[in-house]
């Protein structure tokens, strides 16, 4: 049974808090991405020097200190500091004093990809150099996949039902769908969305296990999705927290709403069966009654290998017919940031729809033309946009789909 | 035994580096008897800080020590141990 189907309430997005390797807050990252600045480049949080991969989005000149009481910052990861200062900026870009609602009114539900790696990075040196003795006690969370949600929770006292999800780069799409399971259940407001960093040894090593990662020492053509050159992903850190509402802000429009979602698997390799990332962007319209020419952008998943890219190029014409839709990847700028990618590509999709304009595919200047995508490159298009896409894969088969909605001053007055 | 004993000064300062400066009641006389959440300490904090303690005294204090509603009753804890009055 259905809830949605009997439910009246929604989801919209009422709040941004952008943190990006390109720009600190909505504002500086939005301006960033218009005009199309990269922030990749060769690591400098460690000597990358013997290791395959150099590149990554680095965050650049963020001061915990500024933002956190010096009782948060030794038992916190830099990726929940990151995700504490984005759920502020999120809550007050939203007008929301969360003390003003009733209490579990409100709830948090991130995505995670790895943990707090940087954090657990430290501690095992000091396990297998001093002994378990040194450990820090709050290794006990700090790494743990549902800290960024727990910290966030305690930070803004949001002790209604909450949760974390882990699906890699799909992540960010799949916990704002949980968010709204939750607004349609009863919650006033959920915080979502997601926040990464795995730019330490460790963390890189596992990512180097990956083999996804490219190996190129050029910033400016080391990752290149949808290009003949494509070469594998840059990683970066950062992402975006996104405050929900079941009720349209008073006096103003949201961002933006949240018409259509759905999350597919892919069949394991060699069955000869089709991959879901068709199936899952078919659903989420089915989802929100709107048909494939009625999407005005799609925000891609852009992983930068050949296959995968072409596996995404597919679903797309196959879905929107060839050339037929705007296509955009603007995490060129920034690298791919696992539970926080598409969390901040939400974030970019709903500044697209506020502003009409979509943000460009940096570096990208050879597309395979077989793809037969309206990749927009170069530089940011103008546009009419009512309705955005944004698609997501997480490594060993996730797929998912998430179409947002412009919300007009009209919408909201006839809503109010 | 030993003439080593922890000072409330010195635990003000474990507690600092081991978990973050305390939220209220900053070094003055009342501290020692305030409670330990007014401060903003959790118990982890206090184990944490407890580790700290074992690690300067080489002294194992043990983890009941996380049950200490004041730095006052943390710091008769800790110096019942170094003066033998306490089992390690």
């Amino acid at each position: 049974v259905s809830h949605a189907a009997v439910s009246p309430r929604r989801a919209f997005i009422t709040g941004l808090g952008v943190v990006a390797p390109n720009g600190l807050g909505a504002s500086d990252f939005w301006s960033a991405a218009l005009a199309g600045r990269s922030a990749l480049g060769t690591l400098t949080r460690f000597d990358p020097g013997s290791y395959p991969a150099r590149l990554a989005g680095e965050i650049r000149g963020f001061e915990p200190a500024r933002y956190l009481s010096g009782r948060l910052l030794p038992q916190t990861d830099h990726m929940t500091r990151l995700a504490l200062v984005a759920s502020d900026w999120a809550l007050s870009d939203a007008g929301l004093d969360p003390a003003a609602l009733p209490d579990y009114a409100a709830g948090v539900v991130t995505a995670s990809a790895s943990g707090g790696f940087d954090f657990g990075h430290r501690e095992l040196e000091k396990l297998w150099s001093k002994g378990s003795e040194f450990v820090s006690a709050y290794q006990s969370f700090a790494w743990f996949y549902a800290v960024n949600t727990g910290q966030i929770s305690i930070r803004h006292g949001l002790r209604g039902p909450s949760g974390v999800v882990v699906t890699d780069q799909a992540g960010g799409l799949d916990a704002v769908a949980q968010a709204r399971r939750q607004l349609r259940k009863g919650l006033r407001v959920v915080l979502t969305g997601g926040v990464d960093s795995a730019l330490c040894p460790w963390g890189w090593v596992a990512q180097l296990a990956g083999g996804q990662l490219s190996q190129s020492h050029d910033p400016a053509s080391g990752f290149l999705p949808f290009d003949t050159r494509a070469c594998g992903h840059v990683p970066g850190e950062g992402g975006a927290i996104l405050v929900m509402t079941a009720e349209p802000p008073g006096g103003r429009a949201p961002y933006g709403e949240v018409v259509g979602y759905s999350a597919t698997f892919d069949p394991p390799p060699g069955r000869g069966r089709p991959p879901g990332l068709r199936r899952a962007i078919e659903q989420a319209l089915a989802d929100a009654a709107v048909a494939p020419g009625q999407v005005d952008v799609v925000f891609a998943d852009g992983a930068g290998s050949r296959a995968a890219d072409r596996a995404e190029a597919e679903a797309i014409t196959a879905v929107f017919g060839p050339l037929a839709v705007p296509v955009t990847v603007p995490k060129t700028m920034y690298g791919r940031l696992y539970s926080g990618g598409a969390a901040l590509d939400l974030a970019t999709a709903l500044l697209a729809l506020r502003d009409q304009v979509i943000p460009p595919t940096v570096n990208v200047t050879s597309p395979d033309p077989a793809f037969r995508l309206d990749l927009v490159t170069g530089q940011a298009r103008p546009a009419a946009l009512r309705h955005a896409l944004v698609l997501a894969r997480g490594h060993g088969g996730y797929n998912s789909a998430l179409l947002l909605r412009r919300s007009t001053q009209d919408d909201e007055e006839r809503l109010t | 035994m030993t003439d080593r004993a922890l000072t409330i000064d010195a635990l003000l300062g474990l507690l600092t580096q081991a978990a973050g400066a305390a939220e209220n009641g900053g070094p003055g006389a009342g501290i020692a008897d305030t409670d330990f959440s007014a401060l903003g300490y959790d118990s982890l904090a206090l184990l944490e800080t407890a580790s700290l303690v074992e690690q300067e005294f080489d002294v194992k204090v043990g983890d009941d020590i996380a049950s200490s509603l004041t730095p006052a009753e943390f710091l008769a804890h800790v110096n019942d141990i170094l003066a033998g009055r306490r089992p390690e």
